[in-house]
């Protein structure tokens, strides 16, 4: 920061402007007082000579006129009055002198060098005036005056006086100056101190005092907001600043992470089985195919051009080329299934290949680039699955003629077995009946106990057989599924166990309008199965009730049939539905022990679940569930043995 | 002699040159030819000193009439002297009488020599009327005129009497009187 009283102060140039315009003001003024001055001397000075000539000059009228020179010299004389006046003459009409006068100590004047008529001479400090003395319109004469005229004097004497005045001028005008300046100044130089502080301590806090209302002022108020607007910038400039840091960090993070993940990714593809490659727009290799080179066993020379063709399966040749000529017409990405030469195992492997063409603004192809999967495995493992799914398929074509065979023979056994172990039975039983009625005489209590043991065995293996019979023709039966009115079935079922044992009273409650949807024989044969077991098993019970109705099954139809009879022990439950198991003595409650797992059967083909839940002596609820519709039905979602 | 006796001198001798060049034989006739002509520029130079009442005068341009008693060469001079000449913005007439005339309607009269030493009275006709009397004898002013010629030496003087123009009712200027050898006051 320059010096403030210095030469490039303000102060100085102030101080100099004024100085200068004083000057230049004071000398103009000067110039022109002391050539208008002089101007005006010489004017006065010619002017009142010339009055006086021409008064003397009126007053030696009638001298002229009347010759009379005395009187002449007389009116001259007047002169001496004007001490500045040093000669005077009056002339005649011939020039000749007439009169003269001179002042003291003043020589007169020589005849060459004066003026003419009408003319002012200036010779050094005189000055020479002659006029004509003229009385109506003639001339009679001239006067001339000789009077002192120091021009010299009088210059010196205005320009020192232009000076001395100047001096005293400029004096006043800079002590003026002097105090309109500090009046115009201080306020600047306050502004000035008040900026080079802020600039050295950086501090845009402060501001400047406003002293005036003018410019100086105004500037003071534009200073101040300045300084503001620059606190104010510089505190957001700095938040800025932080923010930026921050986001130059989580830049720096960011690009961490993705160099990161560039290296993941670069280590993927590295490690990827695929290889990825470029052609030009002819499919012409041309760069470095390291990946290719790696994978083919190929190097830039032979895989050059079209040389990586020769990598591939020389039978897939053809395709792949047929391939390329199309999408290379078309610009397409195009995808096969080719095998290529894997260097590593030494052998051809199948690959995806996929290419795709690399088309610049203008729709014009630029190249082309491709990725080459290694897809072997896989169409091994798919054709190993193809393979085992024929084999599946053929397993199980043989298997259902096994089975369909066993079934026929099955039934044809069960058909035999049964007529065969009918027939026998019949003899039995009725011989055994026969014995009974045609010999009750003959023979004695225990013989009779004998003969109705023997016939309640057989009756009881004919049962056992009847319903292995039933059981067998219900894995067998086709299967027809109808809507059904369960309600009115189990009312058929009901009525005939009251036709056959009229004596029991049990109370039997059905629901109505029970709807299901199955085989009407299967579920009859189920419903038949079901409600005989309760009526049965309500056998020892006082009040025997039994009750069928519906249930709740999630969208299929769910029924249960419930009594308070016997009930079983739940801990054998997941007995309760296998053949020929039998939870209760027979001499308790008789039956063979397939009717459940017949009803499980049924169920089961339709689709459906069947489940027990008991008590001891306190009764049992049989649910069943079956599909609502024939989507859902067994023959759709079950294999062939029944098994879901 | 001072330096102005010494031009006096010399005009005067200049004067007497100017004489003798002029014709010889008519030397008697050339010096009263110039004695005339300055008589006649004199007549007519009194003109611009004398103030005549306004009366006298019909028009601010009438002119001023010098008349001339028995005097043909001061008419002739007179004439040649009044060319173009304006006193006071008035021109000059000149009128020629003789001794028999009562002159009126004049301004300034010259009386011839011849006339008074013939009629010493002449002058008497001319009483109450404003014009400025002009002789040219010895003592001309007792005679009655405001002004008289007197030859002194090669010099044309004249004298003044005061009485006599305010007697005619004529002012004369100071200035003419500054220049009068001789100026008789009223009380004289």
């Amino acid at each position: 920061m320059k010096q403030l009283s210095g030469v490039r102060s303000i102060r100085f140039k102030l101080s100099m402007g004024v100085l200068l315009t004083t000057m230049t003001a004071l000398f103009i003024a000067g110039l022109i007082q002391i050539v208008y001055d002089l101007g005006d001397y010489r004017e006065r000075t010619v002017q009142d000579l010339q009055t006086q000539a021409d008064l003397i000059g009126e007053a030696s009228i009638a001298a002229l006129q009347f010759d009379d020179p005395g009187v002449a010299q007389e009116r001259l004389a007047l002169l001496r009055i004007r001490p500045n006046i040093l000669a005077a003459q009056i002339r005649d009409s011939d020039n000749t002198l007439f009169a003269e006068y001179a002042a003291n100590g003043v020589p007169t004047l020589a005849l060459a060098e004066l003026p003419t008529a009408g003319e002012i001479q200036v010779t050094g400090s005189q000055l020479i005036l002659n006029r004509q003395i003229v009385s109506e319109g003639n001339s009679l004469g001239s006067i001339l005056i000789v009077a002192i005229y120091d021009f010299n004097a009088r210059l010196l004497r205005d320009i020192g006086i232009v000076l001395v005045v100047a001096v005293l001028a400029l004096a006043i005008s800079m002590l003026i100056s002097r105090w309109i300046q500090s009046r115009v100044t201080r306020p600047i130089l306050s502004v000035t101190e008040l900026a080079q502080q802020v600039v050295e301590q950086q501090n845009y806090d402060l501001r400047a005092v406003k002293t005036t209302d003018d410019e100086i002022g105004y500037l003071v108020d534009a200073f101040n907001a300045m300084l503001s607007e620059i606190g104010r910038r510089t505190a957001a400039l700095e938040s800025i600043n932080r923010q930026l840091g921050e986001e130059i960090k989580e830049r720096a993070e960011a690009e961490a992470a993705l160099r990161a993940t560039q290296l993941r990714h670069t280590a993927l593809i590295n490690a990827l089985t695929e290889v990825i490659w470029r052609a030009d727009i002819q499919g012409n290799f041309l760069f470095e195919e390291p990946a290719w080179d790696a994978y083919t066993g190929q190097t830039r020379e032979t895989h050059i051009g079209h040389g990586w063709l020769d990598a591939f399966h020389s039978d897939d040749r053809a395709k792949l080329h047929d391939f390329w000529h199309t999408a290379a017409v078309n610009a397409r990405s195009f995808v096969a299934e080719l095998r290529l030469w894997h260097v590593k195992t030494q052998d051809y492997r199948s690959v995806h290949l996929r290419a795709v063409p690399i088309i610049d603004d203008n729709g014009r192809l630029l190249e082309w680039k491709g990725v080459i999967e290694d897809i072997h495995d896989r169409v091994q493992a798919v054709q190993e699955i193809r393979h085992l799914n024929m084999n599946l398929e053929r397993r199980v074509t043989e298997r259902t003629t096994e089975l369909e065979n066993a079934n026929k023979e099955l039934e044809a056994f069960s058909y035999s077995v049964s007529h065969d172990l009918r027939t026998p039975l019949r003899s039995i039983d009725g011989f055994s009946q026969a014995l009974l009625e045609d010999y009750t005489d003959v023979l004695d209590e225990s013989g009779k106990d004998y003969l109705a043991r023997v016939r309640s065995a057989a009756q009881r293996m004919g049962g056992l057989i009847d319903d292995l019979l039933k059981l067998s023709r219900v894995s067998r039966a086709e299967i027809e599924c109808q809507p059904l009115d369960l309600s009115s079935i189990a009312s058929g079922v009901v009525e005939e166990l009251r036709t056959n044992d009229p004596q029991r009273k049990v109370d039997i409650d059905i629901a109505p309008n029970l709807i299901g949807y199955g085989d009407p024989k299967l579920i009859r044969v189920a419903l038949e199965n079901l409600l005989n077991n309760a009526w049965k098993y309500t056998g020892k019970c006082a009040e025997p009730k039994i009750q069928l109705e519906g249930h709740n099954a999630n969208g299929d139809t769910g029924l249960v049939i419930r009594d308070n009879g016997a009930g079983f022990d739940m801990e054998y439950a997941g007995k309760l539905f296998g053949a020929f198991q039998r939870l209760h003595d027979a001499r308790d409650f008789p039956g063979t022990g397939v009717g459940l797992a017949t009803v499980q059967r049924i169920i089961r083909r339709h689709g459906g679940q069947i489940w027990a839940q008991a008590q001891v002596n306190k009764g049992a609820a049989f649910y069943i569930t079956l599909p609502p519709d024939k989507e859902r039905s067994y023959e759709h979602q079950t294999d062939i043995t029944g098994r879901r | 002699m001072t330096r102005t006796q010494k031009t006096m001198v010399g005009r005067s001798l200049f004067w007497v040159w100017m004489m003798l060049c002029l014709v010889a034989p008519t030397q008697q006739v050339g010096a009263a030819t110039l004695e005339t002509r300055i008589k006649a520029a004199f007549l007519y130079k009194f003109c611009s000193y004398v103030e005549w009442p306004t009366d006298t005068f019909s028009a601010p341009d009438s002119p001023i009439v010098i008349g001339v008693v028995a005097d043909k060469d001061i008419v002739q001079e007179l004439n040649q002297a009044i060319k173009g000449q304006h006193v006071h913005n008035r021109p000059l007439n000149v009128r020629a009488y003789d001794t028999t005339a009562v002159p009126s309607g004049v301004h300034l009269l010259f009386i011839g020599r011849s006339v008074l030493s013939s009629a010493p009275r002449w002058l008497d006709r001319m009483q109450g009327k404003a014009v400025m009397l002009v002789t040219d004898i010895p003592n001309g002013l007792d005679s009655g005129s405001g002004i008289n010629f007197d030859l002194e030496g090669d010099r044309l003087r004249f004298d003044v009497s005061l009485a006599a123009t305010t007697a005619q009712g004529v002012r004369v200027s100071s200035q003419l009187l500054s220049v009068a050898r001789r100026v008789r006051n009223p009380a004289q």
